[in-house]
């Protein structure tokens, strides 16, 4: 019967102790899937000029989209701070999407096998990057609901847990974009 | 408990050609099987969806908001009872249930045509209007196949109109009905060992040497391998080109899950399915069929792929194997103690410390659980199975946001055939859909592992919030 106080202050700590790491933990996995979205981001800016390569020379006509996509992914590669690389990434995309409209209107091109897995790596590619920032955003969402809670939000302000922002698009990216048919 | 006739608002729809009620059984009920006919009343017209708020059970009466408009040709009465606290107690404990039952009443889904000249609402698959008798014209488009116009083929029964579901919300009503069922086959199992004890006389060592008997079947069950089910299945490596697309879409939905990208393996076979094994995330692996890859689109095979990575993460290869375990102990007990019962000990008082009377008590009730406690841990054993079913399709919709694309996969996979070389009783848990049996109206539901495909599709585009045409 002595031992119920004893108990109960060794539960409390332990369910003290396993909080504190439940945060840890959710506050290291944002970290992760933010700097997995830069893993695939590389990935992107390393495939480009692979395809571009591939498709240039069939197509001589269209050298203005394929510019434009080296520069964007150029301008992409040195953009500096979080702001500006969300942009650059957005330019990029766009150009990328151009390039796979007007590769559409050449039937050869299609038809090239180099072509065609290059084009599933990439679709692959910006699937993995969307799904990269989908999963930092469920990390963050689950670390500001642990951190919000009733019983661990006495934790988290004990140890200055602040809460997290999620992953935000350009105003301008969320318009749908208009593929440059030409 | 209300019935039918008994409501106080006299509700019981009638049918309009004898004037009978309904069978207490009717599809009006929504919780029966796909395959209960829908007919109705003794004359054979079917049940018809009476208005929402005057439907018994009274509690389920309310709670979506404007339902009370969504009636079947008549207004909403001008002021509803309130609730009593045993409707707030059950939506809290069955949520989904309330919700799928409550769905019967709503348009979502345009699958309950709206008739254009008179406004009423008929019945799923009505092709003539019940109040001014004009005909429907076509089914509304909505069907499982995504991008796919084509209503359900004839003969199968109309697919239910259904409510939002958010995908968190299923996920986690999953996992606490799991957890309960666990907890409830743990029970059975200990109050097997300590009844048994108990009839030998203590108790005590009957709950220890349980607990023991588990951990000794448990420590064999987890350490048998993969690779095993991989040879059983004919599963070979997804290497090379050809298999290129498949590799992409695992390592994308293993991003989106946030676990290591699992190995994955091709089975060569003209039937659509796929499994996922392996105890940890880390050693995980997936297998699918060559005729899944060749005839789903890019999103259905994600839906897929999904599936199977929700199942490696939430452990579920992990807590079937406990399962099957904890079922497999319960039944050598109980086998122990009626083969040592039957086969008689008459001098088994040299045990006996519980005094005569306590000892015999405890073997009656040994007794009856040694019966009983099998059948009701198998039946524990397939309930488990089909939440974690629920619970990894609700995960797979969170992981690709794209609940439709799973659902046209089952619908496919159903459609085009489940079946697997090497399939056999061992392993048809593993799979997305069970390729042994195809549920008809007259598979069990009791003792099945996966829940029926069409209630999975139902519950997936509830999530997904199918809009009126498809």
């Amino acid at each position: 019967m002595a031992y119920i106080p004893l108990i109960l202050v060794v539960l409390l700590v332990a369910w003290f102790v396993a909080a504190y790491n439940k945060l840890v933990r959710f506050r290291n996995q944002i970290q992760n899937a933010w700097h997995q979205i830069d893993v695939q981001l590389k990935r992107r800016y390393d495939l480009i000029p692979n395809l571009v390569e591939v498709v240039k020379d069939y197509m001589a006509y269209e050298q203005e989209t394929l510019t434009k996509v080296i520069e964007a992914r150029g301008a992409a590669l040195s953009a500096k701070g979080p702001a500006a690389q969300a942009k650059a990434e957005g330019i990029l995309t766009e150009t990328l999407k151009s390039l796979f409209a007007v590769v559409e209107k050449y039937p050869e091109l299609k038809a090239n096998q180099n072509v065609a897995s290059l084009q599933e790596e990439l679709t692959g590619t910006e699937n993995k990057i969307s799904f990269a920032r989908q999963f930092y955003n469920d990390s963050v969402m689950t670390y500001n609901n642990a951190i919000q809670s009733i019983p661990t939000n006495f934790v988290a302000s004990l140890f200055h847990f602040v809460q997290e922002a999620y992953f935000e698009t350009e105003p301008e990216s969320r318009a749908v974009p208009k593929a440059n048919l030409r | 408990m209300l019935r039918l006739r008994d409501s106080p608002f006299g509700c019981a729809p009638r049918s309009s050609y004898c004037g009978g009620t309904p069978a207490a059984r009717s599809s009006y009920w929504g919780a029966a099987s796909e395959g209960d006919s829908v007919r109705g009343s003794p004359c054979g017209e079917p049940a018809r969806l009476a208005p929402a708020s005057l439907c018994p059970p009274f509690f389920l009466r309310r709670g979506y908001p404007g339902s009370a408009k969504l009636v079947l040709g008549r207004p909403p009465p001008a002021a509803a009872p309130p609730d009593p606290p045993v409707a707030w107690a059950f939506r809290a404990v069955f949520p989904i249930r309330y919700r799928i039952h409550i769905g019967a009443h709503l348009v979502i889904g345009g699958i309950a045509p709206t008739c254009p000249k008179c406004g009423a609402v008929n019945r799923p698959g009505a092709d003539v209007c019940y109040l001014c008798g004009d005909p429907l014209g076509a089914g509304p488009g909505a069907s499982a196949f995504v991008g796919d116009a084509s209503p359900p083929a004839k003969g199968r029964p109309p697919l239910r109109p259904i409510p939002m579901l958010l995908f968190t919300e299923a996920a986690r009503h999953n996992v606490r009905m799991s957890v309960l069922l666990f907890v409830l086959l743990f029970a059975v199992f200990f109050l097997l060992g300590t009844a048994i004890g108990g009839a030998y006389g203590d108790p005590g060592t009957g709950l220890g040497l349980s607990f023991v008997l588990y951990s000794i079947l448990g420590a064999t069950a987890y350490f048998s391998g993969t690779s095993i089910v991989l040879s059983i299945h004919g599963a070979r490596e997804a290497g090379g080109e050809e298999h290129r697309q498949l590799r992409n879409v695992v390592e994308e939905m293993a991003i989106a899950a946030g676990v290591p990208p699992p190995k994955v393996y091709v089975i060569p076979g003209a039937g659509m399915n796929a499994f996922a094994a392996g105890r940890r995330p880390e050693e995980a692996c997936v297998a699918v069929t060559t005729g899944l890859i060749d005839r789903l689109n890019r999103e259905e095979l994600q839906g897929v792929i999904a599936h199977e990575l929700a199942h490696i993460k939430s452990r579920d290869t992990l807590y079937n194997v406990c399962a099957a375990v904890l079922v497999g102990a319960v039944a050598l007990l109980s086998d122990m103690f009626l083969r040592g019962a039957f086969w008689g000990r008459r001098g088994r008082t040299g045990g006996g410390r519980g005094g005569g009377r306590g000892n015999a008590a405890f073997f009656v009730l040994a007794l009856l659980l040694a019966v009983l406690a099998p059948l009701a841990a198998k039946i524990l054993q397939m309930s488990i199975s089909r939440q974690r079913e629920y619970h990894a399709d609700a995960a797979a919709a969170g992981f690709t946001r794209n609940p439709l694309g799973l659902a046209s996969a089952l619908a496919k996979i159903t459609s085009g055939g489940p079946e697997v070389p090497g399939e056999n009783r061992g392993t048809q848990h593993l799979f997305i859909v069970n390729p042994l049996r195809v549920f008809g109206p007259d598979a069990s539901a009791l003792m099945s592992t996966h829940p029926s495909t069409e209630a999975r599709i139902q519950r997936l585009r509830a999530m997904g919030g199918v809009s009126a045409g498809g």
